[in-house]
């Protein structure tokens, strides 16, 4: 029976913290622009970061230790040095993007610019990260992240054309401004795979002291977690199918947002809207800020850990402040939060390769997952996603030229 | 033992479990005819910055002069031991150590002084 | 008279280049055994070659399957040099003491 609740919370808080800023936008982009065709980016992003998370949860549940623990013990100082520099950019400037995301939210509600939320958003972060415990961040801000089923519930109320759902999961050529078209699909995979993700999985196995007895329970939450979590990802792209490309709105602007919800509930749309990315991109910019000190302190073998005071850990909760200060900056000079977040996505995508290799070594190392190493399928998968990384790294670049707003 | 594999690189912690920090470098001693000996394991930033480039361990010792620990990495005898699966765990007391002088100093100077810490 | 030891850093000795009497590199430094005698630790001997980066990782099986795909079966991959037959007076250019086909293959 416990296990049983384990399972349940598990999915919900899967669920519940999939949806974010660089998913929403992504979706929503995608459906105004090009209708339903290209759900089948999000099906793809979908069950490579099943493969990834599982294959995380696994490892953390058998060996005792997380992903970045590992890739520093096997492959060495020098790349785990690269790997830090770049996915500690990249995740600083996801972070700038969710956090501007809260900050939307309270701009779309209150009328008071986002720059001006910056601090007090990041201050927001900060304070439950200090004050708070892994299992209030994980459950409880995911828990509320439920809200974001009001995604769901719309698209199925806008009555799409169901037959075109399921044929827009079926990979296709664009009938219009193929680079565009490229770009958003990369972009979709780059907010789908996002390494902060697994990395933050495998952290969180840890925290909450998952053993072998975890393993099918892992199994049920990634692949459960994360399918719902991608169906939102879906829903979210439908109304933008159904409600924006008609009316010709490009989603190239937050004030546009709204428009998703507001046709179906009115009123109650706008403010569902507001709390759904709200409540998301909040506690997206806990898991990056905790997953960028997690890194910093796993790499370096400091000591570290959600459910500590934080003097118990001082460099660990040093490095989680200066981060949430380093992406309030981000905010207050006003980059245009939904600008930064396509940006992030697709750079999120060129660099996948670097985080993604590890996993074909790590996974099959007996010093570390035992009898629990991958089989030939599991293995066939992890290299047809390093070759997926590895495509999306040499077309990122020349797509964000020809095909970036 | 693979000195690379099973050493390099792994979790060091302290007789009562306690993270040190990282083998960042291991010194092998040569001395006369004999086969050389593994003398010491080091722990700190300089070491890291060393193996990426000799200049940049060289740069970041420099500008660490000025820092609690001077920049120079701590160095923990072989006798002092044991090498176990994917960490290495040293007969020592952490805080007695220079290993974790960084950390006392942010818990003294900057964490310390914010309240709820 | 008093000899002075030398301190070497074996991270820095990754990935060197290990040259043959003749001056050819025959690989690459990947790895370092050691035995334990007597409450200390000596060096035994050196792994040099592609194998010993695969056995690091732990991906002799990827190893095998690579090697089998591009190379012949008569070529070594590497070879074990016992600790008396690698010259260590300059880290940077490790040199053999010994010919290549009195060595160990991996």
């Amino acid at each position: 029976m416990k296990k049983l609740l384990e399972i349940a919370l598990g999915i919900v808080t899967s669920v519940g913290g999939f949806l974010e800023i660089g998913s929403i936008t992504t979706a929503a982009q995608a459906g105004a622009e090009f209708s339903l065709q290209l759900i089948w980016a999000i099906v793809l992003g979908g069950l490579c970061v099943i493969f990834l998370v599982e294959q995380s949860g696994r490892f953390a549940a058998v060996s005792g230790r997380t992903i970045p623990d590992a890739i520093r013990e096997r492959f060495g100082s020098n790349y785990f040095l690269s790997l830090y520099v770049v996915l500690g950019i990249v995740c600083l400037l996801v972070l700038g993007a969710e956090l501007g995301g809260v900050c939307i939210a309270l701009e779309l509600a209150t009328g008071i610019g986002f720059q001006w939320w910056g601090l007090p958003a990041a201050f927001i972060v900060w304070l439950v990260i200090w004050k708070g415990t892994f299992g209030v961040i994980e459950k409880g801000v995911s828990l509320l992240g439920l809200i974001t089923l009001c995604f769901v519930v719309g698209a199925w109320l806008v009555h799409p054309q169901w037959p075109q759902v399921v044929q827009g999961a079926l990979p296709s050529l664009p009938q219009h401004d193929s680079s565009r078209y490229w770009f958003i699909a990369v972009s979709i995979m780059g907010a789908s795979i996002s390494p902060y993700l697994f990395f933050f999985y495998s952290s969180g196995a840890i925290e909450d002291e998952w053993n072998e007895s975890y393993i099918q329970i892992n199994r049920v939450i990634s692949t459960a977690g994360m399918t719902f979590g991608s169906l939102i990802s879906i829903a979210v792209l439908i109304l933008a199918a159904v409600l924006l490309l008609p009316k010709g709105v490009r989603l190239d602007h937050y004030q546009q947002l709204p428009l998703l919800l507001t046709p179906i509930f009115g009123k109650w749309g706008f403010w569902l809207l507001v709390a759904s990315i709200g409540i998301a991109c909040l506690g997206a910019a806990m898991e990056i800020t905790l997953q960028i000190a997690y890194l910093t302190a796993q790499g370096f073998g400091w000591n570290w850990s959600e459910n500590q005071h934080p003097s118990a850990e001082a460099r660990f909760s040093f490095t989680y402040s200066i981060t949430i200060i380093l992406a309030s900056l981000i905010v207050i000079v006003g980059i245009d939060p939904l600008k930064l977040t396509v940006f992030t996505m697709a750079i999120t995508a060129a660099t996948l390769p670097v985080s993604i290799v590890p996993f074909l070594f790590l996974m099959n190392d007996p010093s570390y997952v035992r009898v629990y190493r991958n089989g030939w399928f599991s293995n066939s998968i992890v290299l047809l996603i390093v070759g997926i990384a590895f495509l999306l790294a040499v077309v990122t670049i020349p797509l964000q030229i020809f095909g970036g707003s | 033992m693979d000195l690379i594999r099973d050493c390099l690189d792994k979790k060091v912690i302290d007789k009562d479990d306690r993270p040190m920090g990282r083998v960042d470098g291991i010194i092998i001693e040569i001395d006369g005819d004999g086969p050389p000996r593994v003398a010491w394991i080091e722990l700190g930033v300089s070491t890291i910055a060393g193996r990426f480039s000799l200049r940049l361990g060289r740069l970041v010792k420099r500008l660490s002069q000025h820092l609690p620990d001077k920049g120079e990495p701590y160095r923990i005898p072989w006798n002092k031991l044991r090498i176990g699966l994917n960490e290495v765990e040293a007969n020592l007391e952490a805080e007695k150590t220079p290993a974790l002088e960084w950390e006392l100093w942010f818990r003294k100077k900057i964490i310390g002084r914010i309240p709820g810490a | 008279m008093n000899v002075s030891k030398q301190e070497i850093h074996v991270e820095r000795m990754i990935g060197k280049k290990v040259f043959a009497l003749n001056g050819r590199s025959v690989g690459r430094l990947q790895e370092i055994r050691a035995s334990v005698d007597r409450n200390q630790c000596y060096v035994k001997e050196f792994v040099v070659g592609s194998y010993g980066m695969f056995e690091r990782l732990s991906a002799m099986s990827i190893a095998r399957a690579i090697f089998a795909r591009f190379h012949s079966d008569s070529r070594s991959h590497g070879y074990l040099v016992p600790w008396k037959d690698l010259d260590l007076s300059d880290p940077n250019r490790p040199r053999l003491r010994c010919e290549v086909n009195e060595l160990i293959p991996l």
